[in-house]
């Protein structure tokens, strides 16, 4: 299976998930078999400044992808995937590992698409059908996962 | 027979109150025995449905006639149900109200005398906004710390790569 996880960076596994499936400066594309993970890269998202409706679950079909994770995505854009036979999961937040454990382990899954647009302006600001509290807490806690797996790389990065 | 009043303060020399469902205490008067009994208000501090909860109270305590400065359809409804006779008194005190009622100077009304939520200080809906702005905000903190957080992770993979 290949997973497409719409990144802030690229950085691989470190990076954080970016909040908006399409304005992501980068992808990072996970493939993985039998629960494991083989191969990781990063991907430069062509489209990272503007595009047309279509033009992103084009290129993450290109990408050979099965699944695109991200913080957010809108109903047009869950379908148009769809049309391309990839299945979108949004609600990720924190690093791109944590993402991926989740969405392997069955807590991450399915679409709460956001429902302030479904034209577009979906802006960084998605609101979910979930409880708004609930969906701050669970990003508040995605961030400080990845601040403190952040933080282990500095101190790694100080031993050596 | 047991009158209730709605009342600003707890003893007969505290005004008549001029809203019921929100009033500060309920003062219970027996006619027969020249009783009375104050008791606060626990419909007050309802977000909504002060008017008919504040209106129940008064009918479970085997109150006949209420006195409030004002009352609002709702309370109205639930009371003239209940058979309670409704009198309003303004500018009063307890004491003198309950006067005049048993001096019978007092005629009952069947129509209130407030519009809906009239005693509320702000109504429900404001508090929306408030939570709304709040949630805005703390979310706008989150998507600078994620860029923050964003920006730091690319400056140490910079590093490790040198």
């Amino acid at each position: 299976m290949r997973i497409a996880v719409s990144s802030d960076n690229d950085s691989g596994l470190d990076s954080s998930v970016s909040a908006h499936f399409g304005r992501c400066p980068f992808f990072t594309v996970i493939e993985v078999e039998d629960g494991k993970t083989i191969s990781v890269e990063s991907v430069s998202n062509p489209h990272f400044n503007s595009h047309t409706p279509g033009q992103v679950p084009a290129f993450v079909d290109s990408l050979m992808a099965n699944v695109i994770i991200s913080g957010g995505m809108g109903r047009r854009a869950v379908s148009l995937f769809q049309q391309f036979g990839i299945e979108s999961v949004t609600g990720a937040t924190g690093s791109v590992d944590r993402s991926l454990k989740l969405f392997l382990g069955g807590s991450l899954y399915g679409t709460a698409p956001c429902n302030t647009s479904v034209a577009h302006g979906c802006g960084d600001g998605e609101t979910y059908e979930k409880d708004d509290v609930e969906r701050l807490m669970e990003e508040a806690e995605g961030l400080l996962n990845l601040a403190e797996r952040t933080s282990k790389r500095l101190s790694t990065g100080e031993e050596s | 027979m047991k009158i209730a009043i709605s009342a600003a303060g707890g003893d007969p020399g505290s005004a008549v109150s001029d809203v019921f469902g929100r009033c500060p205490w309920f003062i219970y008067s027996d006619s027969d025995t020249s009783e009375r009994t104050a008791e606060p208000n626990t419909a007050a501090s309802l977000d909504s449905g002060a008017g008919i909860k504040a209106a129940s109270i008064v009918v479970n305590s085997g109150a006949e006639a209420v006195i409030s400065g004002n009352l609002g359809p709702k309370a109205l409804e639930v009371l003239t149900a209940a058979g309670v006779t409704i009198y309003i008194v303004r500018e009063s005190t307890v004491e003198d109200a309950l006067k005049a009622f048993s001096n019978g100077e007092l005629d009952p009304i069947d129509s209130p005398t407030a519009a809906a939520h009239s005693g509320m200080k702000s109504l429900p809906s404001t508090e929306k906004p408030d939570r709304g702005r709040e949630l805005e905000e703390l979310r706008e903190t989150l998507r600078n710390l994620r860029q923050q957080l964003a920006d730091v992770i690319d400056r140490i993979t910079l590093l490790e790569r040198k």
